[in-house]
C-alpha cells in the first residue's frame, strides 16, 4: 500500500549527454601553385596558400590567408585572418586577424580587431561597422580589440569562383598542412573555378 | 653620415614609477614610461567618435585603445617606408611618396601621432612632413611627438604602445645608437610653419613631448 511519504519511483532516465557538436568541416585550401584572377564566393571556409587577384566574397564563413598567400583583392568573412600579403580591404563581420607574419595594406572594417606584435599593417581601421560588414553600414557592433591570437576557423558547404585560374608550372606545392587536401593541379577542393585557367 | 655605435652604460634615469613589463613583441627591456601630454592629446577625442593618424607602425595596443575612445584611426607605417633594411638614396623623396600615398587626402584628423619621427629627419625632411600634415589637419587638430634631450638615440625609431593616458610602453628594436638631432622648438617652429607648439612636457627618462597644434590661417 502506498503510504503518502514514500517516494513515487521515477523512471531510470537516461545519462544527459552534451548534444553532439556538429563536426567542423576542413576548409577548402587554394594551394600555393594556384593563381585565380576573379571573384570568389561561396559558403565554406577556405584557406588561402596561393595568389588571388579579384574579390574573395565569404561573408558567412572564415577566409585565412597563410603564409604564401599573396592577395590583391578586397576580402569579405565572418572572421578573416592574414599571415600573409594582402593588398585590400578586409571586412570581417566577426573579427580580423592580422598574425605577426601578416602584411596588409588596405583598410579594415570590423567589429573585433587583432593585430599581433611584428605585423605589417598601413590603412584604416573602423571597428563600428554593422552587421553586414560593408563600408557604408549603420554603426551599430560593439567594440573589441585583442592582441592575442584567435582560434583557426572552419565550416561547410561550397565555394565558387569567377575568373579565371592558373596553376603553377613547378610541379607540387610544398607539402604543408594547407595544401595537403588540396587539388594542386587544377581548383582546389571544393572550389569551382569558372573561366579560362591556363 | 653617423656611425651607429652601442649604447653607454648609464645610470636608468626613468621614473621611479617606470615598471619593466618584460618583453614587448620580442623585445627585451621593454619598459612603461609615464606620459604628461597623451591626457592632454587624447582630451578633445575621448567624446568619441575621432579620427586619428598614426605615423608609427601598428600596434595592437594602440588599436586598442583608440578603439576604446570610438576612433577611427589611420596607420600609416612610415617607418617602414623610411627606415627598412634598404638604404634610401633620397629619403626626403621617399617621405613626400610616402606621405602622399599613406595619407588619405580627403580625410582629416584630430590626432596626429609622430612619436619620435622628428628625431630620425633632418631639417628638410621636417619641412616635408609638416607641408602635407598641415592640409590634413582641422581646426583643433594636436601633433604628439617624442623627442630625445640625450645625445643619443636608438639607430632606429621605437614601437611605442599606449597603455593608458598616462602610460606608453616602449623599448628600442636595435641596440645601435646614433647622435640626437637635439631639436630644439624655435627651429621646429620655423621648420614647420603650420604648425605651433602648444605645449611641452618634459621627462625624466630622456624624452620630451610636444604637442603642436595646427596654426589657423587668417
Amino acid at each position: 500500500m502506498w503510504k503518502k511519504n514514500e517516494q513515487i519511483p521515477t523512471p531510470a532516465s537516461p545519462p544527459q549527454t552534451p548534444p553532439a557538436r556538429p563536426r567542423a568541416a576542413p576548409a577548402s585550401v587554394i594551394g600555393p601553385s594556384i593563381h585565380i584572377k576573379g571573384d570568389l564566393t561561396g559558403q565554406e571556409d577556405l584557406v588561402i596558400q596561393g595568389r588571388v587577384e579579384g574579390e574573395v566574397k565569404l561573408k558567412s564563413n572564415n577566409v585565412t590567408v597563410g603564409k604564401d598567400g599573396r592577395i590583391r583583392a578586397d576580402i569579405y568573412g565572418r572572421s578573416v585572418h592574414v599571415e600573409g600579403e594582402v593588398k585590400g580591404h578586409l571586412y570581417g563581420e566577426q573579427e580580423v586577424v592580422i598574425r605577426a607574419s601578416g602584411k596588409v595594406q588596405g583598410d579594415i572594417v570590423s567589429p573585433r580587431v587583432v593585430l599581433e606584435n611584428g605585423s605589417n599593417f598601413k590603412g584604416s581601421i573602423d571597428m563600428e561597422p554593422a552587421a553586414s560588414a560593408t563600408p557604408a553600414a549603420a554603426k551599430i557592433a560593439p567594440k573589441n580589440v585583442e592582441v592575442a591570437p584567435a582560434a583557426a576557423p572552419a565550416g561547410t558547404s561550397k565555394t565558387s569562383a569567377t575568373g579565371s585560374a592558373s596553376s603553377g608550372a613547378s610541379g607540387p606545392p610544398p607539402a604543408s598542412p594547407a595544401s595537403k587536401s588540396e587539388a594542386p593541379k587544377g581548383a582546389p577542393t571544393g572550389v569551382q573555378a569558372a573561366g579560362n585557367r591556363s | 653620415m653617423y656611425r651607429p655605435s652601442l649604447p653607454r652604460a648609464e645610470p636608468d634615469s626613468t621614473f621611479e614609477a617606470a615598471t619593466s613589463t618584460g618583453p614587448a613583441g620580442g623585445q627585451s627591456g621593454a619598459k612603461e614610461h609615464p606620459s604628461l601630454a597623451l591626457e592632454h592629446a587624447v582630451g578633445p577625442i575621448r567624446s568619441g567618435g575621432g579620427c586619428v593618424l598614426d605615423l608609427g607602425p601598428a600596434a595592437g595596443a594602440n588599436v586598442a585603445f583608440f578603439a576604446g575612445l570610438g576612433c577611427k584611426l589611420f596607420i600609416a607605417d612610415l617607418n617602414s617606408s623610411l627606415f627598412g633594411a634598404i638604404t634610401l638614396a633620397d629619403r626626403a623623396v621617399a617621405l613626400d611618396q610616402a606621405l602622399t600615398r599613406d595619407i588619405p587626402a580627403e580625410e582629416t584628423f584630430d590626432l596626429i601621432l609622430l612619436w619620435d619621427l622628428l628625431d630620425y629627419l633632418d631639417d628638410a625632411e621636417i619641412r616635408i612632413l609638416g607641408a602635407r600634415l598641415r592640409p590634413v589637419c582641422r581646426r583643433s587638430t594636436l601633433v604628439y611627438s617624442l623627442i630625445s634631450y640625450r645625445k643619443e638615440i636608438p639607430d632606429r625609431p621605437i614601437r611605442f604602445e599606449i597603455r593608458n593616458v598616462k602610460a606608453i610602453h616602449y623599448a628600442p628594436e636595435s641596440q645601435l645608437m646614433r647622435p640626437a638631432p637635439l631639436h630644439k622648438e624655435p627651429d621646429l617652429a620655423k621648420l614647420m610653419p603650420g604648425f605651433e607648439v602648444d605645449s611641452t612636457y618634459l621627462l625624466r627618462h630622456g624624452k620630451q613631448e610636444y604637442l603642436f597644434k595646427a596654426r589657423q590661417v587668417e
